[in-house]
C-alpha cells in the first residue's frame, strides 16, 4: 500500500516536526496527524494531549502560538489551504473539465430560478402552503377524522367496548378508567389513532416530499432576509417549518443552528407560536366552517411569532448569526424514500404519543376519583370566562397541559357549542400555550432549567393575555365570525 | 428606450460609451442617443434601473470611472460573471468564517459563478451551489474575469 504525505509549507513543516518530537505520550495515531490536529485547535486532542504530556503541554501550546503568529489567517485555514493545494495539483494531472457544467438540465433549472426569485418564490410558497392544507387540513382533519372516528370508533368500536369493559370490571372506579367519559379506550385511544394519527401521517408524508424535492434550501434563502429581523437566518428554517410537525422533534433539531442567541430564540418561538401538526390539522379543521375566523388566528399567530422574536432578537445579547447552506439539485423524490421516512417518522411518534395519552388518561382519572381534578378546573374556569369562553373549555386548557394534541382534540369535541368568535379566541389560545409533556421535557434537555421555565413562566400568562384581548377585539368590532 | 429628438429606439447598455466621453460621466442621470448624440431624461424607472446599474458596472470596472478602486469581493459581482477567488478580506478575525467559506469550496484559487444577489448570493463553485448572506459576501475577494468564455480556463479547484 503506497502512502501519500501532504506536504505544507516550510514553516509548518517546521513546526510539524518540533511539535512531533515533543510528543512522549500513547497516540492513536501518527504524531504527525497529533502534531497536525494541535495545531488546527482540535479541542478534543488539545484535551487528550493535556492528558497524556502533563507539564510539556504547555510548551506545545507555546510552540502553536508561534506559529500563528508568523500566519495572518488561522492555522486551521493555512492547514486547509495547503491540502487543496495538494489537490488541485493532483486533478491537474489526470481530470480534464469540459465547458461550465450545468447544474441540472432545462426544466428543473427554471424552476429553481422561479423558487429563488422573491417574486416567483413567495406566490409558490403561498401555493405550497395551500396544498398542504388541502392535504393535511382537509383530507387528514377533515376527511380522515371523520371516517376514522366516526365510522370506527364512535358507531364501532367504542360502544362495543362500552359493553364489554364493565362486565369485566364491574366496579365503576375501574371501568372507568378504561371506558369513562376520560377513559385510556375511549378518549386515549381514539384521540391518539382517529384524530392525531390521520393529521400527523399526512403531514410527515407531505414534509417528506418537500425535504426530498429540495425546496427547503431555497426556501431558506427566501426567508433569510425576514429571519434576520427576528434573530435567526434562513438556516432555522427547518426547524421551524419541522415544527408545524411536531414541536418536540423541531426543538431537538434546533441544535444544528450555530449561535446560542438563535438556539434560544428559536426554541421559545417554538414553544410559543409554532403550532404542531396535529394542533394545526384540528385548528384548520375546527376553523373550516368559520374563514374569518381562520383569518384572525393565522394573522394573530404570525404576529404575535414576528413580534416576539423581533423583541427577543432586541433583548438577547450574543453574535449575529451567517446565513450559509448549500443548494442540493431540485430533485423528484422517490416515493419508497418518502413512504420509508414518513414511516419511520410515525411509528416515533405514535410511541410518544401513545405512551403519554394513556397516560393522561390515566392521570385524569386519578385526578377525577381524588376530586383534584374539579379543583383544577375550578380555578381554571374563571381564566376561561375572562377570555369569553363557556366553563366546559377550562377542561380543554387542562388537557392542553399535557399534550397540546390532547387538548386540541377536545375542543374539537366541544366545536358544535361555540360561538365563531369564542372558537377562534380558544384556538389563538390554545395555540399560544404552553408546550406539552415532551417538547417540554426536549426544553429540558436542550436549553436546561432555567431558559424553560422562563420560557414557560413567560407563555402562560401571555397566552392568556392574547386570548383576552383578541376576544374584547374581536367583540368591539362586532363581527359574526 | 426612444430618443426624444431623433426617435432611434437603443438600449441602456448601447448608451454608455456616449457617457464615458463626457465630463459629467454618467453623474448627470441623462441618457445620450448613441446616434445623434442628444441628452434626454430616461423614464423614472428606468432612471433607476439605469443609477443601479451604472453602480454596479463601475464595481465591476475596478475604479476604471477614476476613483481609487476598493479591492472587489464577492458582493460586487454580478449576476453571470465568472471571478477567482483571490484570499478574504479579514482572514484573522473571522476564523470560524474562513473555515465555513473553505468547506464550501470557497478557497484562493477556486473559480466561482455569481447567479444572483438577490435574495441571497447564489454561486456555483465547481458541481455544487450555495447561498451566503451579504455578510459573507463581503469578506471574499474577488478577481472578476472580464469575459465569460474562459471561465473554465485551469483547474477547477
Amino acid at each position: 500500500m503506497s502512502t501519500l504525505t501532504v506536504q505544507y509549507d516550510a514553516v509548518l513543516e517546521q513546526a510539524i516536526a518540533d511539535i512531533a518530537r515533543r510528543l512522549r505520550g500513547r497516540y492513536p495515531f501518527s504524531k504527525r496527524s497529533v502534531a497536525l490536529l494541535l495545531l488546527a485547535g482540535d479541542e478534543e486532542i488539545g484535551a487528550l494531549v493535556s492528558r497524556q504530556e502533563g507539564p510539556a503541554a504547555d510548551d506545545l501550546a507555546r510552540m502553536v502560538e508561534e506559529t500563528q503568529k508568523r500566519y495572518d489567517a488561522p492555522l486551521a485555514y493555512v492547514l486547509t489551504e495547503g491540502r487543496q493545494r495538494m489537490v488541485a495539483d493532483l486533478l491537474a494531472g489526470v481530470v480534464e473539465q469540459g465547458a461550465a457544467p450545468a447544474v441540472g438540465r432545462g426544466l428543473a433549472r427554471r424552476l429553481d430560478g422561479w423558487l429563488t426569485d422573491p417574486l416567483t418564490g413567495v406566490p409558490f410558497l403561498v401555493l405550497t402552503l395551500a396544498a398542504l392544507y388541502l392535504l393535511v387540513g382537509v383530507f387528514g382533519a377533515q376527511v380522515l377524522v371523520d371516517w376514522i372516528e366516526g365510522t370506527v370508533f364512535e358507531r364501532g368500536i367504542n360502544p362495543w367496548l362500552e359493553n364489554l369493559v364493565p362486565r369485566i370490571l364491574p366496579w365503576e372506579v375501574a371501568s372507568s378508567l378504561f371506558v369513562g367519559q376520560y377513559g385510556i379506550l375511549t378518549l386515549g385511544v381514539r384521540y391518539a389513532v382517529a384524530i392525531i394519527l390521520p393529521i400527523v401521517g399526512t403531514f410527515f408524508l407531505a414534509f417528506a416530499v418537500i425535504e426530498d424535492s429540495g425546496y427547503l434550501p431555497r426556501l431558506a434563502m427566501l426567508v433569510d432576509r425576514l429571519f434576520k429581523a427576528i434573530g435567526l437566518n434562513g438556516r432555522a428554517v427547518i426547524p421551524m417549518v419541522l415544527g408545524f410537525g411536531c414541536d418536540t422533534m423541531a426543538t431537538v433539531v434546533t441544535r444544528t443552528l450555530e449561535t446560542r442567541r438563535e438556539r434560544v430564540i428559536a426554541t421559545l418561538l417554538l414553544a410559543l407560536a409554532i403550532p404542531c401538526s396535529a394542533q394545526l390539522g384540528i385548528v384548520l379543521a375546527i376553523l373550516a366552517l368559520h374563514p374569518i375566523g381562520l383569518l384572525a388566528w393565522g394573522a394573530t399567530v404570525t404576529a404575535v411569532l414576528l413580534l416576539v422574536g423581533f423583541l427577543a432578537s432586541r433583548l438577547l445579547p450574543g453574535e449575529r448569526p451567517s446565513f450559509h447552506m448549500e443548494l442540493p439539485p431540485l430533485r423528484l423524490p422517490r416515493l419508497s424514500n418518502v413512504l420509508i421516512k414518513t414511516y419511520a417518522r410515525v411509528e416515533w411518534y405514535l410511541q410518544e404519543v401513545f405512551l403519554l395519552f394513556v397516560l393522561a388518561s390515566a392521570l385524569i382519572w386519578l385526578g377525577q376519583i381524588t376530586g383534584v381534578f374539579g379543583t383544577l378546573i375550578g380555578w381554571l374556569e374563571p381564566v376561561v370566562r375572562a377570555l369569553g369562553l363557556p366553563g366546559e373549555t377550562a377542561t380543554v386548557f387542562l388537557f392542553g397541559f399535557f399534550r397540546r394534541d390532547y387538548g386540541a382534540a377536545g375542543l374539537y369535541d366541544l366545536k358544535d357549542q361555540l360561538t365563531g368568535i369564542q372558537v377562534t379566541v380558544a384556538a389563538v389560545t390554545l395555540t399560544l400555550f404552553v408546550p406539552c409533556v415532551a417538547q417540554f421535557a426536549v426544553m429540558l434537555k436542550e436549553r436546561g432549567w432555567r431558559m424553560t421555565l422562563a420560557a414557560v413562566a413567560f407563555i402562560f400568562p401571555f397566552a392568556f393575555s392574547v386570548g383576552w384581548a383578541l376576544n374584547r377585539f374581536l367583540l368591539l368590532l362586532g363581527l359574526t365570525l | 428606450m426612444k430618443c426624444a429628438l431623433c426617435g432611434f429606439e437603443f438600449t441602456l447598455q448601447q448608451a454608455i460609451p456616449g457617457c464615458r466621453r463626457c465630463p459629467a460621466r454618467m453623474g448627470c442621470g441623462l441618457v445620450r442617443c448613441p446616434r445623434c448624440g442628444y441628452d434626454s431624461v430616461p423614464e423614472p424607472g428606468l432612471l433607476r434601473l439605469f443609477r443601479g446599474w451604472r453602480r454596479r458596472r463601475r464595481s465591476g470596472n475596478h475604479g476604471r470611472s477614476g476613483r481609487p478602486s476598493r479591492a472587489a469581493t464577492l458582493a460586487d459581482m454580478v449576476p453571470g460573471q465568472v471571478g477567482c477567488v483571490q484570499g478574504l478580506v479579514h482572514p484573522r478575525e473571522d476564523g470560524r468564517r474562513a473555515l465555513r467559506l473553505a468547506a464550501m469550496g470557497v478557497m484562493p484559487g477556486s473559480w466561482i459563478r455569481l447567479l444572483r444577489r438577490s435574495p441571497s448570493y447564489l454561486f456555483e463553485v465547481g458541481h455544487s451551489r450555495f447561498a451566503i448572506d451579504r455578510e459573507m459576501a463581503e469578506g471574499v475577494l474577488i478577481r472578476v474575469l472580464e469575459s465569460k468564455e474562459d471561465g473554465d480556463a485551469g483547474s477547477q479547484a
